[in-house]
């Protein structure tokens, strides 16, 4: 009786703990390079603490038209951190993996007019994400759509 | 019993591996982003409905809009045999005010495609009816404007691109414009339908452009026309264009990314049917209007997503005739290429200056 | 990041100031905050992030009491140095440093909180331009804090590059 009572609460634990542990690789499957719709830029999504984070890596045009410099965050709202630079720039900031392929609670923030919209995310396939902004309601809002980026070798794209 | 202290172990230390690692301490080859593809390779580029700089598209506005003084003369009134029904007259405006507000929703609004609806209605109201009044009596027509106008519809706009250069755009409304009241909207046979449909191209990100055919009311009666799109933005973001010719055209001056200023103007139109008063419904009367508005606009945000836009111009007046739609049928003159029909009744105003204010819930 | 398992001194320099209705106010310092870049270093963006287990006991000592909460938190200020070993970099590779705070909590959402652009390669200690709205009360009363300093390197870097933080940050309570 004790050893099936010791067997149950082990599958228990085991059963728990590999569904945190699917859980957690389901959520990770976000991490990686993104490229929005319009091509522009590239966003690496890393993780800190619990929750997802995508940092601007690649911008189609890096300098600012005007002074030939590194483009910065020129439209924050706070105007002390204006001087940020664009590349490194972390655009999507605070999202937590709610399962069914959909992170969510997190922002995505437009350098062009120094906007932070709520955002989620959805996961459309493996290699494509829904990224809906919107303000208040989720049904005042735009959708783009980002794909997956990876390296390819070199031989493999001459074929 | 040993097998599954081993799967525990082995799931334990894929828990443990997972939760050492740490994406940001991979350093960034910045070049290495430079080189990269899809991994679907199937994915397809699709251009933006937007361009860089363009003001916000509004989700919701309320607003108000006021004429100043001008004045309204009317020829004589004629019934459906060319005779005279009611004379000629004139009034003094005193002012011509409304409420204006309006919502777009995004229903689809994806890469691929875009898909809003909207609502919108507006409020016509005239100050001047208590002026002295002919000896013939008030002509009918004018008599009319004691009643507010109202237009009241609901409108889509598809947005859909081909690919990451070129798209398709489709506008479409259907108003129901009368001196009816709001306890007692006039039946939808009196809807009537506009719509344009545009294709354009987008080179790049602060330029696009498009050419296509609307069916439209802006100056007052239906016409088809061709219409024309030209938004850009100069490379510094402060200046730019936003042109739906010949709707409207605007030069727009950034002051910043919430702070922007126009210049230009805008058609405004409508075919108003003469409906609340029982006798002059069965005259199948509509008055058609269609106005100019050389304009000054400021638009800039209250607070995040709130924006207000303040606008002062002069209206001028390009049509205020009054038409007789027989059983609804509409009378296509494209100008006075295809028809010279006469107007039931002919009417001039006089130009004044207005003011109109708006606050918007503007779109991501 | 790396698992910082480096000491954080903390030094509670202690003003305990009646601050009218009976708040104390305390300036606390994190005072070897270890930002470590583990080379070779590409040039751009890199980030390191130190994770600050929020221990309001250790840091409020005799002030502390069970259950209590920091009603306010202000950055007082934020300096960065770099190793002064012989072979290590300095300040001389990097264009720009940018400090952020970030949690587990949803409701408390990352917020960039100092920055310093360009970066002065005379200077031995960087001391950043604190932002004028970033509001970091919320994240005294977390458990786990990440502190997030992005480097924008100039050029690549072969070896490992290892900043140090000082964060000054005043805290209310009652």
């Amino acid at each position: 009786m004790k050893k099936i009572s010791i067997l149950s609460f082990l599958s228990v634990l085991l059963l728990s703990m590999s569904a945190f542990v699917n859980q957690s690789a389901d959520a990770d499957r976000l991490l990686g390079i993104w490229e929005p719709s319009n091509g522009r830029a590239r966003v690496k999504v890393e993780k800190i603490g619990d929750k997802f984070f995508g940092r601007i890596v690649w911008l189609k045009e890096p300098k600012d038209a005007k002074t030939g410099e590194p483009k910065t965050d020129v439209n924050n709202p706070d105007e002390s951190l204006r001087n940020v630079p664009l590349k490194g720039y972390r655009n999507l900031k605070d999202f937590v993996y709610k399962g069914k392929d959909v992170w969510e609670d997190g922002t995505i923030y437009d350098p062009l007019n120094g906007n932070t919209y709520s955002c989620t995310i959805k996961m459309t396939d493996k290699n494509t994400l829904d990224i809906r902004g919107y303000i208040g309601v989720s049904a005042l809002g735009r959708t783009d759509i980002w794909k997956r980026l990876e390296v390819k070798p070199k031989d493999k794209k001459s074929n | 019993m040993k097998q599954l202290y081993l799967l525990g172990f082995s799931i334990l230390s894929i828990g443990l591996l997972q939760a050492q690692t740490d994406s940001t301490s991979e350093e960034d080859d910045f070049s290495m982003y430079e080189e990269l593809d899809f991994v679907d390779e199937g994915a397809k580029r699709y251009c933006s409905p937007k361009i860089e700089g363009l003001s916000p598209a509004q989700l919701i506005y309320v607003g108000y809009d006021v004429q100043g003084p001008y004045t309204m003369s009317a020829d004589p009134l004629t019934n459906r045999n060319g005779e005279e029904i009611s004379g000629s007259d004139e009034m003094k405006i005193a002012a011509t005010h409304g409420l204006r507000l309006g919502c777009n929703i995004p229903v689809i609004s994806k890469t691929s495609l875009v898909w809003q609806m909207g609502f919108n209605y507006w409020q016509t109201n005239f100050e001047g009816m208590e002026q002295a009044i002919p000896a013939g009596g008030r002509n009918k027509v004018i008599d009319q404007h004691k009643n507010a106008f109202h237009t009241m519809g609901l409108n889509t706009t598809v947005f859909k691109p081909l690919n990451d250069k070129q798209f398709l755009l489709f506008q479409g409304s259907a108003d129901l414009n009368g001196d009816y009241s709001l306890s007692d909207i006039m039946p939808l046979n009196y809807l009537k339908y506009s719509g344009a449909v545009l294709w354009g191209k987008r080179p790049n990100e602060k330029k696009q452009w498009g050419i296509g055919l609307a069916r439209t009311y802006r100056v007052g009666e239906l016409n088809y026309i061709p219409v024309f799109m030209y938004n850009w933005t100069d490379a510094e973001n402060k200046w730019g264009t936003e042109i739906l010719f010949p709707a409207r055209a605007a030069v727009r001056r950034t002051i910043n990314p919430r702070n922007m200023v126009f210049a230009g103007f805008e058609l405004q139109g409508q075919s108003y049917r003469l409906y609340k008063d029982q006798n002059l419904r069965s005259e199948d009367l509509e008055i058609r209007r269609g106005e100019i508005r050389l304009r000054m606009e400021y638009q800039f945000s209250v607070k995040d997503f709130l924006w207000v836009s303040a606008q002062a111009g002069y209206r001028i007046n390009y049509r205020y005739h009054s038409d007789r739609l027989d059983g609804g049928k509409e009378t296509l003159r494209a100008f006075g290429l295809l028809s010279d029909a006469p107007y039931a009744m002919e009417s001039t105003l006089t130009n004044p200056f207005y003011v109109s204010v708006s606050i918007n819930l503007v779109s991501p | 990041m790396r698992k910082n398992i480096l000491w954080l001194a903390i030094l509670p320099l202690l003003f305990l100031n009646a601050c009218g209705k009976g708040s104390k106010t305390q300036i606390i310092t994190l005072n070897a905050v270890d930002f470590n870049y583990e080379g070779p270093l590409y040039d751009g963006p890199n980030p390191s992030q130190y994770a600050w287990r929020v221990d309001l006991k250790e840091l409020l000592k005799e002030e502390y009491s069970e259950g209590m909460k920091i009603k306010s938190a202000r950055l007082l200020s934020a300096e960065i140095k770099a190793d002064e070993c012989k072979d290590c970099y300095g300040f001389e590779e990097i264009n720009s440093l940018v400090l952020s705070f970030a949690s587990n909590n949803k409701e408390v959402p990352m917020q960039a909180v100092a920055l310093l652009n360009p970066v002065d390669s005379k200077n031995k200690t960087q001391k950043l331009n604190l932002s004028k709205e970033a509001e970091i009360t919320d994240f005294l009363n977390e458990k786990d804090v990440y502190l997030i300093l992005d480097s924008d390197l100039k050029s690549e870097i072969e070896t490992d590059l290892n900043l140090k933080g000082k964060i000054t940050i005043e805290v209310s309570f009652d």
